[in-house]
């Protein structure tokens, strides 16, 4: 009896098992409730980005945008305009993460919420206390991992890949939309 | 082919004409005996009637029944009790194996096994066995060695999965994946095994089979990826599918105590051999 085998893979290309599967924590709708409880009507402002304009955001966020469209509404409340509601997508390690930013009317970070994760893990970036590190900045906050937003052991990429997101989300709202 | 075993038995041979077919029949008959000793789901085998005396006197059983049995304890005396024979009550909870709810409480472990000299079984409580996780290995073991002894020169004995083969020409092992067939390694000579907690239906995944219980936790193993363990026999390739499985690849030097190998994918899949 022996054995004689000949791997044609690494023979430890072993992840440990996920404890958390993929999910779709709520939909936009549920998102927006949360961000801004007290609006009454959401106004859609569909962004179109020129070139020019995506150039400009990639030079002074440092990140380099998805697509030139960008998903946006206006939150309204009794008439009154009293915020921004984006949905966006990043990259977190190899599936989208899709995510939503609510931005006060004076350009300070209202709330982040994960609307859908599909990783097998770094689902840490939902915790309520690594998303309030967003709440009240502004673009004159760095914005960056491991300057005032913590990274996340074990949620590396998605933590830095969010934060470059929100960021750049942040300098969108200040060249096209105020 | 044939179905045997609760899944489809596949041999494939080579050698002088006159003796493959023989060879061939004499291996299909090695898995019907196994199949007709071990089975749980069959009231009549062997396996049934120690489960259901053999907690009052000792028994004997067939020379097959107690070498399965003897592998089993040392596998998991080895694994510190992660492969134990004794999880059969949660499968029945759980619906995986046939039983009333009586029999869905376990009162021991592989320590209660108690092997005696000429084949005798005694179990020191009363308990559910389940050879589940062993015995298609063990059948593989036997028909591998039914097809060399008739003179084969090459053979491939595959139960769902589950393979064995010796002879000159490589087999190619692959890996089942969401996205397609993954050839993963060649096997000239021995034996590869996969557990995987889910199933593929069209690319997608199914439910989870959870047919591997952790006997420290009583719940189901809900890893989602595979893990393929290669070894000189089918057996311990087997077994130690279910050890691996629970505890990852800090087990490579209990698997190496058996000359065996393991691959750990997190993809979810299982194994085939062509």
């Amino acid at each position: 009896m022996s054995l004689d085998i000949r791997w044609l893979v690494p023979v430890a290309i072993y992840a440990a098992a996920p404890q958390c599967i993929a999910a779709k924590y709520m939909n936009v709708d549920q998102a927006r409730a949360l961000i801004f409880p007290f609006a009454d009507e959401y106004v859609v402002k569909p962004v179109q980005l020129t070139p020019a304009q995506m150039q400009e955001i990639e030079k002074l966020s440092g990140v380099a945008g998805r697509a030139a469209q960008q998903l946006v509404w206006q939150a309204m409340s009794k008439g009154k305009m009293v915020g921004w509601f984006f949905v966006d997508q990043v990259i977190g390690k190899h599936e989208l993460i899709t995510y939503a930013l609510g931005v006060n009317a004076d350009g300070s970070i209202r709330q982040v919420q994960i609307i859908e994760y599909l990783e097998a893990y770094g689902s840490q970036v939902r915790y309520p206390n690594w998303r309030d590190q967003f709440v009240g900045k502004t673009i004159r906050n760095p914005l960056q991992i491991d300057s005032d937003i913590d990274n996340i052991t074990g949620a590396t990429l998605s933590a830095r890949h969010l934060t470059d997101g929100i960021r750049r989300l942040l300098f969108l709202h200040q060249s096209v939309l105020r | 082919m044939r179905p045997a075993m609760g899944t489809l038995v596949h041999i494939r041979a080579s050698g002088p004409v006159d003796s493959v077919q023989r060879s061939i029949d004499a291996a299909f008959a090695a898995v019907d005996l196994i199949e007709h000793l071990m089975s749980f789901h069959d009231p009549q085998s062997e396996l049934s009637r120690v489960n259901r005396e053999a907690a009052y006197a000792p028994r004997t059983v067939h020379p097959w029944t107690w070498a399965v049995l003897r592998r089993a304890l040392r596998i998991a005396e080895a694994s510190a009790g992660l492969f134990d024979i004794t999880v059969a009550p949660l499968l029945v909870r759980g619906g995986l194996l046939p039983g009333s709810p009586d029999a869905s409480f376990r009162h021991g472990n592989w320590r209660h096994i108690v092997l005696l000299p000429d084949c005798g079984v005694f179990l020191e409580r009363p308990m559910l066995l389940d050879l589940g996780g062993i015995a298609k290995g063990f059948a593989i073991d036997r028909a591998i060695h039914e097809l060399r002894r008739g003179g084969c020169t090459q053979a491939l004995v595959n139960a769902g999965g589950d393979l064995r083969c010796f002879g000159p020409h490589a087999q190619p092992i692959h890996l089942r994946r969401r996205d397609g067939l993954v050839q993963v390694a060649e096997l000239r000579c021995g034996a590869v095994a996969t557990s995987a907690p889910h199933v593929i239906h069209a690319g997608r995944l199914a439910q989870p089979l959870g047919s591997i219980f952790d006997p420290r936790t009583h719940r189901p193993w809900n890893g989602s990826g595979a893990v393929m363990v290669a070894a000189p026999s089918c057996v311990i390739a087997d077994a130690l599918t279910k050890v691996a499985a629970l505890a990852g690849p800090n087990c490579k030097p209990l698997l190496a105590r058996f000359g065996a190998q393991a691959l750990w994918d997190a993809d979810p899949a299982y194994v085939e051999g062509r």
